[in-house]
């Protein structure tokens, strides 16, 4: 499992094999030349020192000072080449991931909570990060250094290298045992911090309601439980590390003595020298320090390969819509959209009942119900965010699920509830849907409402702050359907704001709605008087029915409900 | 970099450190005094394997060769056990000052006022309890390692000059210059690093925009626009991210270097030494070991330099916010509520501020008890803060509100907070079963009682209905429940606890027309017995109350019976007919 994790990352980023196979020969050189370290020590302690030859040493002492340059050298460019390696791949998952992810469908953000998504591509990327930046030159390193080491321990006395070696068996069954409970502890660990942190955003964010009915004992006991377990998970992966830790060095010991032993023997036979015994006691350290060095980063590649598994969970989902259909439908056809015998669910209950209108060019269109009625979800249908469970969406008498995704954004404009702006000037949100070609005062001049800017400082060069924040909901609002305007779709969609919005401020906003709405086929969700009767027809919603689709004044004289909705109002005029 | 132990937060983090040390002494002890063994230990190796090649390889010696070999592996074996232990305990420390802190922090802040949380994103608060308690958490873990290398240090020092002096100063000098290297190395990289990680700060601001406005970027069919925004973002980070990786590639080959530079002194000056008999033959291996023993000291040392200006800024981060004093706590000599009180409340002169806005303006009215009052104001007036400052969740500055006589200031929280119920706008549930979410606070609830709540806030029926009743975990991370169905379970909450006083802050506001009738119904009567203050500005609801208050800028504009205000009062009356129109469009 965790080795199909490896090569399926591997093969995601193909552009990386040349330069890992590049920066994987550079670390090698690297290693090759630091076993040229003790081989000459080696020499200088028996040619020189034991054959008291000073200028031998000073010979041998020059290579030395030839190999630690040349080491420094290629170590940096290792370093650079591997981490350019990471660098490169952590951007391009990142940048594969979120295009990715735009391509997904409404239905997956409707079910996924922006934080979590986000979340996947920062956060949960650290520790893909982390490795790409340090981990994995240090695992590569390590692992070549360990192969080159035993080439070098075989290089120098073959008898004696098995001898080195032979306890090694004993380790390998430690490493596997320590893996199997490494593996579990560290998803326990995992497990529990997300308990905790999860914990932890509940009592802050209900720390109000947790206030005013006392509950803070409660609350504090059931965090100290979850942070209880969460530290006995810790514990338990530390004791795992303590425990095999010891191992290494009892194995690296007992490799030593044995190696010296025998090597006193051979010295004695005199079939090997005093500076070769040095030379593998150095060599057998190059050997055990990268093992260390490996357990070190054991739980860093194991948290990486998570990090993969969550990347991949997003790029399994695949969008359905947006690949579905490639009709283009001919828009000189009168009726613009038709809804025939239309059901739709969200899952559980059906949220549109056998629903059935046609929409023809040109139209003002107003929804009006009860929450809960199912108005949004006909806007969803007409935006094609979804399709239609029984029944069909027409757009110019052309099935929505044979037409493409692209034809659909290029002619339908929509406005949601809560109006988004994206941080910059209000110009660069008017301007959003066609940046290039938008002549914005010209535009804005031609249906009357450039002077409406005025009231800013900074005229259509105001910043808006993030997600608008620096400007009103009512204005928010009103650049938000000014946008959908300046896209120029045959038709738009507009959510009414519910907020309770300062009423005086809002009239102007009013007044320029109507007006921008009726440069095009408009279908507006309406929760205000004034726009309901500004609309031609009136599509009444009733729990999930269409129970009405005529003008105000035919709706007020026959349709019970409307009548119900209107004479509230018509109370208190 | 040594100018960080100088400063005054490095005073405060380090009493704080000495705090978490206190609290695990045992451990710590057990860890440092382990990690001292093995310096001890490890400098006894080299030393016997000298003794190896003099005493028994140069002079044929067999026997000398087991006994030192013996020897050589039981130092190795309980260097090894060393190493375990201090690891284990140096952890179990670290881990249990870092769970300490979470549990300080967590229950820190459930003490501290509304007006706190208010002020502080919830992110913030998120910061300090996971990520810079983890930072702190590392310099325990890394401390006894350091300790234990610095003393390891000291001793290698000391055996290197003892075999020879020379040497062991070319070898010690070399000391400082490699910290320097490794200080500097640290400093920098600490510039480096923090453009990256502002680098990835833009990048989530970033993603965070275009996810959100993911409707939008879909609606325009702009995923392309949305993905080039974010790729920029993205190669930001790529770029300041090898501006540290060629730091890297400077520094850390040094490190790596340094003991074969030292080893390559040891040999031209230890050649020089050994070939002319100053040293022998077993000191010049032996020599060439320590060296490499040198090594984790140094890195180590370089390591522990480097993550602590990082520490000491988490701690101190996370030291201010349990400095924060708590608000709003018990006073010194309390009251009681008059257990035959009936549950009148009075507001006397109250004034409150909020930040640089004036909410109330000597605010004064009085309802008697076991009334029913709606409280309207047009959006921003206040009604919802007077919900929230009878069970004294926010402080009035000046003036005095009474229940019953007793000013709340001089209740007990607990008392008082248990005898006002607050069914908020927003209804917040938690990740437990539904039936923890009503009878929150109240832990002696029988089944009963709690349906017999649900019943109220018709929330018994559905709540009935789901896979597990009243055991089905709902929230968050549980069952999702519909917006008016959270609300339900918020007013039953609200209910349960049969309070002196009940205040429901626009509770209905997401439940559908037919079932807030039945719910008004079912009220009715539930309220009989207790205060009602229904903050709220939907005429059936206020037509179910005895009374309303109307407030304006900050005071009562008015206070009487509706249908005589909506007469009398053209404030009032105006304000009425926008909700009205508003809500009759929905």
């Amino acid at each position: 499992m965790k080795e199909r994790i490896f090569i399926r990352s591997y093969k995601l980023v193909p552009e990386i094999r040349n330069p890992l196979i590049r920066s994987s020969l550079i670390v090698l050189l690297g290693t090759g030349l630091r076993m040229v370290g003790p081989w000459l020590i080696s020499k200088g302690v028996d040619e020189g020192v034991v054959k008291s030859d000073y200028s031998y040493v000073l010979q041998i002492s020059f290579f030395y000072l030839i190999t630690v340059v040349a080491l420094y050298f290629v170590t940096s460019r290792a370093i650079l080449a591997i981490g350019l390696v990471g660098e490169t791949y952590v951007r391009q998952i990142r940048e594969k991931l979120f295009r990715h992810l735009t391509s997904l469908d409404i239905n997956y953000f409707e079910k996924n909570k922006t934080g979590v998504l986000v979340a996947r591509l920062t956060s949960d990327m650290q520790s893909l990060n982390e490795f790409a930046r340090e981990g994995a030159s240090s695992v590569l390193t390590s692992i070549l250094t360990i192969f080159a080491a035993t080439i070098a321990v075989f290089f120098v006395d073959f008898q004696l290298s098995v001898v080195a070696f032979i306890i090694l068996p004993l380790l390998g069954v430690a490493t596997r045992i320590f893996r199997k409970h490494a593996d579990t502890a560290y998803w326990a660990v995992r497990e529990w911090i997300g308990q905790v942190l999860s914990s932890l955003q509940e009592g802050i964010s209900g720390v109000r309601i947790i206030q005013a009915y006392g509950d803070e004992s409660t609350q504090i006991d059931r965090f100290e439980d979850v942070n209880q377990s969460h530290l006995d998970a810790n514990l338990k992966s530390a004791k795992n590390i303590a425990i095999y830790f010891p191992f290494i060095e009892i194995t690296r010991v007992t490799s030593i003595a044995t190696v010296i032993w025998f090597g006193a023997q051979r010295i004695f036979e005199g079939t090997l020298s005093i500076g070769e015994l040095v030379a593998l006691l150095f060599y057998l350290n190059y050997f055990f320090d990268p093992l260390i060095q490996l357990s070190f980063n054991y739980d860093l590649l194991r948290s990486a390969g998570s990090s993969m598994k969550k990347v991949f969970s997003i790029l399994d989902e695949k969008p359905f819509l947006s690949e579905k259909g490639d009709s283009i439908p001919s828009i000189n056809n009168e009726k613009i959209i038709e809804f025939k015998n239309v059901d739709f669910s969200y899952g559980r209950d059906l949220v549109l009942k056998d629903i059935n209108f046609v929409i023809n060019k040109g139209e003002k269109i107003a929804i009006v119900g009860e929450t809960g009625a199912g108005k949004s979800t006909i806007a969803k249908l007409i935006l094609r965010f979804y399709l239609a469970n029984e029944g069909k969406v027409e757009f110019f008498e052309t099935d929505a699920s044979e037409v493409s995704q692209q034809w659909v954004r290029d002619n339908v404009a929509y406005v949601p509830q809560e109006s988004f702006l994206f941080r910059g000037t209000i110009r660069e949100n008017l301007i959003y849907s066609d940046p290039e070609n938008i002549n914005l005062e010209d535009e804005l001049a031609s249906i009357g409402v450039l002077s409406w800017f005025d009231r800013y400082e900074n005229k259509l060069d105001q910043e808006v702050g993030e997600r608008g924040g620096n400007i009103s909901a009512g204005e928010r609002q009103f650049v938000a359907l000014l946008r959908a305007v300046l896209a120029k779709r045959q038709i738009i969609v507009f959510d009414e704001a519910t907020a309770n919005l300062d009423i005086e401020s809002e009239s102007s906003i009013l007044e320029a709605t109507d007006q921008l709405l009726s440069f095009q086929t408009s279908i507006v969700i309406a929760h205000r008087l004034e726009t309901i009767l500004n609309a031609e027809k009136i599509m009444v919603m009733e729990e999930g029915e269409l129970v009405g689709f005529d003008s105000h004044d035919n709706l007020v004289k026959n349709n019970p409900t409307y009548k119900e909705l209107f004479s509230a109002w018509n109370l208190v005029n | 970099m040594f100018k960080v132990f100088r400063t005054p937060e490095f005073k405060k983090a380090l009493s704080f450190y000495f705090e978490g040390i206190k609290e695990n002494k045992k451990h710590f002890y057990i860890s440092i005094s382990s990690a001292v063994l093995w310096c001890f230990l490890v400098v006894l190796h080299p030393y016997i394997i000298k003794r190896v090649v003099d005493d028994g390889i140069l002079t044929g010696n067999a026997r000398i060769i087991v006994i030192l070999l013996s020897s050589l592996i039981i130092i190795g074996y309980t260097r090894a056990i060393s190493i375990g232990t201090r690891r284990y305990f140096g952890m179990s420390v670290s881990y249990s000052v870092e769970a300490g802190i979470r549990n300080n922090i967590f229950s820190h802040m459930q003490r501290l006022a509304f007006q706190y949380h208010d002020k502080v994103p919830t992110g913030e608060l998120m910061a300090r309890a996971s990520s810079d308690a983890s930072q702190v958490r590392l310099a325990y873990a890394i401390a006894p390692l350091a300790s234990a290398n610095l003393f390891l240090l000291f001793i290698l020092s000391i055996t290197l000059l003892s075999i020879s002096l020379p040497l062991g100063s070319v070898v010690l000098l070399s000391i400082p210059g490699v910290l320097w290297v490794g200080a500097k190395f640290a400093e920098k990289a600490m510039v480096v690093s923090l453009r990256v990680k502002e680098a990835e700060a833009t990048m989530t601001t970033e993603v965070e925009e275009q996810l959100g406005g993911i409707r939008v970027v879909k609606a325009f069919g702009n995923e392309n626009f949305a993905s080039d925004k974010v790729d920029s973002a993205i190669d930001n980070i790529y770029e300041k991210s090898l501006n540290y990786l060629n730091l890297r590639t400077k520094f850390v080959p040094i490190f790596e270097l340094i003991p074969m530079i030292i080893t390559l002194f040891v040999l031209v000056l230890g050649g020089y030494l050994s070939v002319n008999e100053f040293i022998s033959l077993g000191d010049f291996i032996a020599f060439n070991q320590y060296v490499f023993l040198l090594m984790w000291p140094l890195r180590i040392t370089a390591w522990f330099l480097s993550e602590i200006p990082g520490s000491i800024s988490a701690a101190n981060r996370i030291l201010e916010l349990l400095n924060e004093k708590p608000g709003i706590v018990n006073k010194k000599n309390l009251q009681k509520l008059p257990i035959d009180g009936n549950g009148t409340v009075k507001f006397d002169k109250v004034n409150f501020q909020y930040g640089n806005e004036k909410i109330f303006n000597d605010l004064s009215f009085s309802v008697e008890g076991k009334k029913t009052v709606a409280v309207v104001g047009s959006t921003g007036s206040g009604k919802s803060t007077l919900g929230y400052l009878i069970p004294r969740l926010y402080q009035i500055d000046s003036g005095k509100i009474e229940i019953d006589g007793v000013d709340i200031n001089n209740l007990d929280l607990s008392e008082l907070r248990n005898s006002v119920s607050l069914a908020f706008q927003e209804s917040f549930l938690f990740s437990n079963t539904a039936k923890e979410n009503i009878a929150i606070g109240l832990k002696d609830a029988t089944q009963e009682e709690i349906e017999n709540a649900a019943n109220v806030a018709r929330a018994h029926e559905f709540i009935a209905e789901l896979p597990e009743a009243y055991e089905t975990t709902v929230g968050e991370r549980g069952y999702g429940l519909s917006g008016g169905q959270r609300q339900r379970v918020a007013l039953a909450r609200a209910i349960l606890r049969n309070p002196r006083i009940l205040i429901l802050d626009d509770a209905l506001s997401a439940v559908d027309a037919s079932t807030e009738e039945e719910i008004r119904n079912e009220l009715n009567s539930a309220m009989k017995d207790m205060t009602t203050l229904i903050i709220t500005n939907r005429v059936p609801t206020i037509e179910l109350c005895d009374e309303v208050i109307f407030i304006e800028n900050g005071k009562v504009k008015a206070q009487g019976k509706h249908e005589d205000m909506i007469k009398n009062d053209e404030a009032y009356m105006n304000l009425f007919l926008e909700e009205e129109r508003l809500k009759s469009t929905k």
